[in-house]
């Protein structure tokens, strides 16, 4: 398999438009696991990966999606960039491979015209040639290949079909044969010769699936399509409490179990307790929320690759557009809701500058993850699971209008920013709207194994690290305690005057008007490093107090100790305060300087004390 | 014949329609073009958003929403004429 002369290996970059296939293909051929979409711009970090079964290594580079080398936006001049070989950091590929689906081969061939001009071997990939033959269209491959004159190959990316020619074309680099007559540099005379080239080589247009136009007269349909994208939305906050629900009581129970036979087992000092309390409780209390989280990516994730995201967007832009957004901010906003961090880096495909800081400064208010585990807590903890219609309990539809609020507290942020910098001229909003296609379940398991890997791995270092400083401030100075006392009434009286307990008596006097008391205040400190360490400050500041025999799970412990206006308050204030040292990293480095990360904690922080502040008043009556 | 040339933003009442071109140079219109929205480029109406805009075109084999602020800087031809 590999070559008796370590060579360096020859790099192949990936050339297409969005809904190309181009990640499936990027996929199947390094066996790496990009993330895969069906919206376009989804594709924003460059990837590579060293390609499997080839006779010569070869890498592969997985450019962003671009319809056309004339990029409009950053995104894209990455691409052509990396092209023409002036990108820094990245060398020039050896050769290109121009991916394109055959079943809209009309629009990509001039992308193929474009790419040759640039001097490079090419080489051209049609996806997704059995949906082509199964949707009656038709195309000769071979006098494709003759009258462009490089080298043509069909494939079914998901299936493997065609991957074992396009290695051996791979392997065979040198002798490629070279592009035929370019056509002119007006996209005009592109399409002239593209629908030469076609008519020549047979082609046939594809009839729409019947599939996709019936689907799409539902979901698009101009009442239908919008109750349909409530009900999605509806469902989905919903089975977040509902499917997760087994799984996260499992996994508790376990960390319990876990940490009291730790407990038991090890002789009773300091150490254990940072081993029981601080790390396994502490981290334990974030881990429960990795069903939730699972289940949340596994739902955006088929929705994106089915092609349902693009309706929604559909549906939806003209609420975005009363914003002042366009489709793509769309598309990063989305994104944050998963995470901020790849919702901010995923503001590089929009062209404008303006547009692209509006959606950056108003990303961090959409409901991310991390927020999750707050809100589930709290929810849990306050409020009922009474029915309210049909599967929908009140649990579902509190979480339903926290993430509404966090979603319209977006846009208008996104419409203060866009109105108060320079007018600057609107931007084009196109999308393609691909046919539905429905994703592998291996493909779909392995992205949604990503985000949850990156969610541990943040349980494993910031998280892990916040408890520990958290555990140290409320188990620290060590005091003798009443010689009555249990081990229970002890631990507590060391929390109530630790170095935490002072800290958070300190500022207190800043939240008292929302109604939160030190404990919770303690937790407002450790979170800002990450959301979720506000529950593990819990666990660690309630899981300290109450009665040995009854062990009240950490739910009941919330409940005991917090007023509900004051955890309604709390959860407003999760609404929007940008607690996540990440996010503030990624801003800093998108916007290159301090600036704007300091503006958007300074807003963030200011409308959270606010809001909460009238939101405790208004519960308190 | 007509007081205003007629834009892919009245494609909706047309129907059917050819692009003759769009005038301008801006970036957003070089992207149009080379997205096939060039002259000479049959265009059909599909359908509007539930909310009135964008719409759904089609061309080349393919579908695609548009505003209607950015339909309206490419000019058409009603199909019926040419």
């Amino acid at each position: 398999m590999n070559p008796t002369v370590a060579a360096p290996p020859r790099t192949f970059a990936l050339v297409g438009s969005p809904n190309s296939g181009k990640t499936t293909l990027f996929n199947a051929l390094t066996g790496l696991r990009a993330k895969t979409g069906n919206y376009p711009g989804v594709t924003v970090d460059r990837r590579e990966g060293d390609v499997r079964g080839t006779g010569v290594a070869a890498r592969l580079v997985d450019l962003p999606g671009t319809y056309s080398l004339q990029a409009i936006s950053e995104d894209e001049s990455v691409a052509v960039r990396i092209l023409r070989g002036t990108m820094t950091g990245a060398e020039r590929p050896d050769a290109a491979i121009v991916v394109a689906d055959a079943t809209t081969i009309e629009r990509s061939l001039p992308l193929v015209a474009e790419v040759a001009e640039l001097g490079l071997p090419v080489c051209l990939v049609l996806t997704m040639v059995d949906e082509l033959k199964a949707r009656g269209g038709d195309v000769d491959l071979f006098t494709l290949k003759g009258r462009l004159g490089i080298p043509v190959v069909g494939i079914v990316g998901h299936r493997g079909i065609g991957l074992d020619d396009l290695r051996l074309l791979l392997d065979n680099v040198d002798e490629w044969s070279s592009f035929k007559k370019p056509p002119g540099p007006a996209p005009e005379e592109r399409f002239a010769w593209t629908d030469e080239i076609l008519a020549a080589s047979k082609r046939k247009q594809p009839t729409e699936s019947p599939l996709t136009r019936r689907l799409d007269a539902v979901l698009l349909h101009p009442l239908l399509g919008p109750l349909v994208f409530l009900a999605f939305v509806i469902v989905f906050f919903q089975s977040i409490f509902t499917w997760a629900a087994p799984a996260m009581d499992m996994i508790s129970d376990g960390i319990d179990a876990g940490a009291a036979w730790l407990a038991n087992v090890l002789p009773s000092g300091l150490a254990t307790d940072l081993l029981t309390e601080g790390i396994i409780k502490g981290v334990g209390a974030v881990l429960v929320f990795v069903p939730q989280i699972a289940i949340l990516f596994a739902i955006l994730l088929l929705l994106e690759t089915c092609g349902y995201m693009a309706r929604a967007a559909f549906v939806i832009d003209r609420v975005m557009g009363w914003a002042g957004l366009e489709g793509r901010c769309f598309v990063a906003l989305l994104s944050s809701y998963a995470c901020a961090v790849p919702g901010i880096m995923a503001t590089r495909t929009i062209p404008s500058d303006r547009d692209r800081l509006a959606t950056m400064l108003a990303a961090p208010l959409t409901t991310c993850s991390a927020r999750l585990p707050v809100y589930a807590l709290l929810i849990a903890a306050f409020v009922p699971p009474t029915p309210v219609l049909g599967p929908l309990t009140m649990q579902g539809t509190t979480l339903f209008l926290l993430y509404l609020l966090g979603s319209v507290s977006t846009l208008i942020v996104a419409a203060i920013v866009k109105r108060g910098l320079r007018k600057g001229r609107s931007l084009p909003f196109y999308q393609e709207l691909p046919p539905y296609r429905l994703p592998t379940l291996r493909a779909l398991l392995l992205q949604t194994w990503q985000p949850i890997r990156m969610f541990l791995r943040r349980a494993g270092t910031v998280i892990l690290a916040a408890s520990i400083v958290l555990w140290a401030l409320l188990a620290f100075p060590r005091r003798d305690a009443a010689p009555d006392a249990t081990p229970t009434q002890a631990r507590q009286q060391v929390v109530e005057q630790s170095w935490g307990a002072s800290l958070g008596r300190t500022i207190e006097p800043v939240f008292e008007p929302l109604g939160f008391d030190w404990r919770i205040c303690v937790g407002l400190v450790g979170s800002f490093a990450a959301r979720e360490v506000m529950v593990s400050t819990m666990a660690q500041v309630y899981g300290q107090e109450g009665d040995d025999e009854t062990n009240p799970s950490l739910i009941e412990k919330v409940r005991d100790s917090m007023s509900p206006p004051a955890a309604l308050a709390l959860l407003v204030f999760f609404v929007y305060a940008l607690q996540c040292v990440s996010t503030v990293a990624v801003l800093r480095r998108e916007t290159n300087g301090w600036r704007w990360p300091i503006i958007a904690v300074a807003y963030t922080y200011g409308t959270a004390w606010l809001a909460s502040w009238i939101t405790y008043k208004i519960a308190s009556g | 014949m007509y007081g205003k040339p007629k834009t892919l933003a009245d494609l909706p009442e047309l129907g059917f329609a050819i692009i003759r071109g769009s005038p301008g140079d801006a970036p957003l219109q070089a992207r149009l073009r080379e997205l096939g929205l060039c002259a000479g480029t049959d265009v059909e109406f599909e359908r509007r958003a539930p909310l009135g805009d964008p719409m759904v075109v089609r061309f080349r084999g393919t579908r695609l929403c548009l505003r209607r602020a950015e339909a309206a800087l490419i000019e058409v031809d009603p199909a019926d004429e040419a």
